[in-house]
């Protein structure tokens, strides 16, 4: 009978769980249909699982900031001032390109600390504060980069963003590397099933005797980091470095999360769901190119995608909670 | 009793049944223009009472009559519509808004135009403050006033809805010996205005002081009703706790059978332990693989020992040691450290991590040891897992459901499984048995015996007096804040120890 009973039970869950994932798989299938199978065609897939790199590195690392009901508004901003930098590194200060990589990363995970040490020891509201940290490093790679695009970076940079291994893209592979590591992270080590018990219940979790502060601090590290890979893989893509890089990209590594199945409320979901969340953006945004679809009703579908996943999250929680009852 | 001619309140034959046991057994009560205190010990019907009156609980049997009429009330709301008024024991205000704010909510004076009137709205704030000569401006923040000035704000509200009965749930259990005198003068002030004043408080000495009639419950039955006048301090603690049974003494020989190792070597030191409105120089040892209880009425500083020791208080003065060395613990974190665990009284709070799975609530404090190199080893992980599922007997044996579908007793052994392990020395539980079944607190004190076995010294703070006393090697009581005795559990009863509690 219980055996019954929690068979029910799961099916119920999963199925209201991932409910908002097979509403886009629908609107996914329709796009093909729509474009007559162009949107499926494998150098379009090719196309899509590019698009997909950067929002994707950045949706590891809100899945994590998520689930510990964080929230990191900068990564757009970290990825422009990274870009930033890096170019000029690369180009007016002529350093050697593996430094200047190295300077990128560095610039991530720096904007990461300050964001972290602010929100776990100084106990700053994490929307404000990355909101705060978004615009300075905006700002900063603004000035740096003097309202002009720099070009000339050097030939070995396209590795990231134009190369190929074994048929495949490089940024894919490394999207493909940090997915499989951040599952790792989250499912199989003890920072990682900290993180949701924080994120279940940050009293508790404290009280239990996690050191709550350090992984916080090192969930915005990641985050930071992840904002300057995708920085690296932009600025190898399109040979240049410009302001606009990241611009809105948060929005868009949220919705990933939350249509991945990262619930806001914090302690749920996992990074697979994330990269698939992505997935499932890009293809729409792609599928309404293809069918010439106005960008300015484009912005208001993605601003609809994204209410509807967190629509569809707060009323699952509602369910489980009476179920519960 | 000339004096206060007429019957306000009188409840008549109340019955009320929880889980088929009677938490109230065909109690009759009344109150005139009077201070009537009601006192009892944990579960003795004080706060059904009340809450029957206020129309939070429906009476299975019996009759309330309001001024000689026969009422029911189905909501707080309308008992409150029938001027009776409580001011309940937890503050429950707006600490971020204004006095005014606070006192008028819902009531604010408007403007012809729809505006709210700040003048005349703090006007009358004062008006109602004046009434208990309370001299608090009504423009400050309700969070900046000390806790007695909250309570009376409080008191002042209550008053402003004009009530003919005023409920006071152990109004004076967060406040210093100056701030109750203050208190008690306010009250007798109110009586003067015609309110009728029912009180319930631990505290013997204000009763005694205070109450124009004394009702004393015990296990849901009334056991007298009298004047003030005729009380004498002794008596009322005979008529609160029963005649001490033989019955019970001997109860206990059993179990002091099971005392683990006797050892006279403390692994806690607590010297002059003070805080502020807490606690008062408290001084004791904790031997190793002892179960010491300490226990007291809340209020009684029982749950702060735990706080300052786990690292969660920071505000006190005085010393402890462990193991012989200065112990200066700031965290959790560090408490666990130094091998300390501690299971909280509010275990939805602060205990469980609601969503996730039964094995990973119970690995929760022990990950370091499962995941060597910060990754985890799966089977070390299942052994760990399996080990303390087996240790506590837990039904259903599946770590894989969520820790929210177990019953509360269940819950519970989880979260202090989550102690059991090689590096735990110290056990502090916060009233373990708070909340769970009666068929699960024997098996929680089984637990703990089980762990004091393995050589782990154990803190059981409580305030369930007959609980505790039955299972504790050694019993502290405390009483506002300073230890007032320690008892011998095989030698007395548990009555005793509540004697002192309340004293």
């Amino acid at each position: 009978m219980r055996f019954r009973d929690s068979k029910l039970n799961s099916f119920l869950k999963n199925s209201s769980k991932n409910g908002v994932f097979v509403i886009f798989m629908v609107i996914v299938v329709v796009l093909a249909i729509l474009t007559e199978g162009k949107s499926i065609k494998p150098s379009n897939i090719v196309n899509i699982m590019m698009q997909t790199t950067t929002i994707g590195l950045l949706a590891i690392g809100m899945t994590m900031v998520i689930i510990d009901r964080g929230i990191d508004l900068s990564v757009g901003g970290v990825a422009a001032l990274s870009s930033a930098i890096g170019a000029i590194c690369m180009t007016r200060l002529g350093l050697p390109w593996f430094l200047c990589v190295l300077i990128m990363l560095v610039v991530g995970i720096l904007v990461g600390l300050l964001n972290g040490f602010s929100i776990s020891i100084l106990k700053m509201p994490a929307f404000i504060t990355t909101m705060a940290t978004l615009k300075i490093s905006q700002g900063l790679a603004h000035y740096l980069l003097g309202g002009t695009t720099i070009f000339g970076l050097p030939e070995v940079h396209a590795v990231f963003g134009q190369g190929d291994f074994l048929g495949i893209p490089v940024s894919v592979w490394i999207l493909a590397f940090f997915t499989v590591l951040g599952f790792i992270l989250l499912k199989y080590s003890r920072f990682g099933r900290e993180l949701y018990a924080m994120g279940g219940n940050p009293k508790a979790a404290w009280i239990a005797g996690i050191n709550v502060n350090k992984n916080r601090i090192l969930i915005y590290v990641i985050s930071g980091f992840m904002a300057s890979v995708a920085a690296l893989i932009i600025t190898s893509r399109i040979m240049c470095a410009q302001v606009t890089i990241g611009d809105g990209s948060e929005l868009d590594a949220i919705a990933s999360a939350v249509i991945g199945g990262v619930s806001m409320a914090g302690g749920e979901g996992g990074v697979l769901g994330a990269v698939a969340g992505t997935f499932i953006i890009v293809m729409i945004n792609n599928g309404l190119n293809l069918l010439a679809v106005s960008p300015y009703i484009q912005t208001a579908i993605k601003g609809t995608v994204i209410f509807v996943a967190i629509a569809s999250d707060v009323l699952r929680r509602r369910k489980e909670l009476r179920l519960k009852q | 009793m000339e004096a206060m001619t007429q019957k306000i309140v009188e409840l008549r034959g109340i019955s009320k049944k929880f889980g088929g046991i009677f938490a109230l057994d065909r109690v009759n009560f009344d109150l005139y223009n009077e201070i009537h205190s009601i006192v009892g010990h944990n579960g003795a019907g004080k706060s059904t009472l009340v809450r029957i009156l206020m129309g939070a609980i429906r009476p299975d049997e019996g009759e309330i009559f309001l001024n000689g009429k026969a009422v029911t009330f189905d909501s707080p709301r309308e008992a409150q519509q029938n001027r009776i008024a409580m001011v309940w024991q937890e503050l429950s205000n707006f600490p971020n808004l204004s006095v005014t704010e606070n006192l008028l909510m819902q009531r604010f004076v408007h403007k012809s135009n729809g505006i709210i009137d700040w003048k005349a709205s703090q006007d009358l704030c004062t008006q109602y403050l004046l009434r208990l000569n309370l001299d608090i401006s009504p423009k400050s923040l309700m969070g900046k006033l000390s806790l007695a000035q909250q309570q009376l704000v409080e008191f002042a509200k209550a008053l402003s809805y004009d009530p003919a009965v005023l409920i006071l749930d152990e109004p004076t259990s967060a406040l210093s010996l100056k701030e109750q005198e203050i208190l008690y003068e306010k009250i007798a002030t109110i009586k003067a205005q015609g309110v009728a004043v029912v009180f319930i408080s631990h505290k013997l000495d204000e009763i005694m002081h205070l109450s124009d009639r004394v009702t004393v419950l015990r296990d849901g039955q009334k056991i007298f009703t009298k004047n003030g006048s005729e009380l004498d301090k002794d008596g009322l603690v005979e008529a609160i706790v029963g005649k001490p049974s033989e019955k019970k003494k001997a109860q206990r020989v059993v179990s002091v059978k099971q005392k683990s190792t006797d050892s006279s070597e403390p692994v806690i030191q607590i010297r002059n332990l003070s805080m502020e409105r807490h606690l008062e120089d408290v001084t004791f040892d904790l031997k190793r693989g002892e179960l010491l209880g300490i226990t007291g009425v809340s209020g009684s500083g029982i749950t702060d020992v735990g706080r300052i020791l786990f690292g969660i208080e920071l505000e006190y003065t005085g010393e402890v040691l462990l193991e012989g060395r200065l112990y200066d613990c700031t965290s959790p974190q560090q408490a666990v450290n130094h091998g300390l665990g501690y299971v909280p009284k509010d275990r939805k709070e602060e205990g469980i991590i609601p969503g996730m799975s039964v094995g990973d609530n119970l690995i929760l404090s022990t990950l370091r040891q499962i995941y060597d190199h910060g990754f985890v080893n799966n089977k070390t992980r299942k052994t760990v897992i399996d080990r303390t599922m087996d240790i506590i007997d837990l039904k259903p044996r599946d770590p894989e459901i969520t820790i929210s579908s177990l019953s509360g007793g269940n819950q519970q052994k989880v979260v202090m499984a989550r102690w059991i392990s090689e590096g735990t020395r110290v056990l502090i539980l916060d009233e373990p048995t708070r909340g769970v079944d009666v068929g699960a607190i024997e098996k929680i004190y089984a637990l703990i015996r089980e762990m004091t076995c393995m050589g782990v010294s154990v803190l059981v703070i409580s305030s369930e007096f007959e609980e505790i006393h039955h299972a504790a090697d050694r019993l502290l009581v405390f009483n506002k804040g300073k230890i007032v005795g320690e008892i011998d559990p095989a030698a007395s009863a548990w009555e005793e120890a509540f004697a002192l509690a309340i004293k």
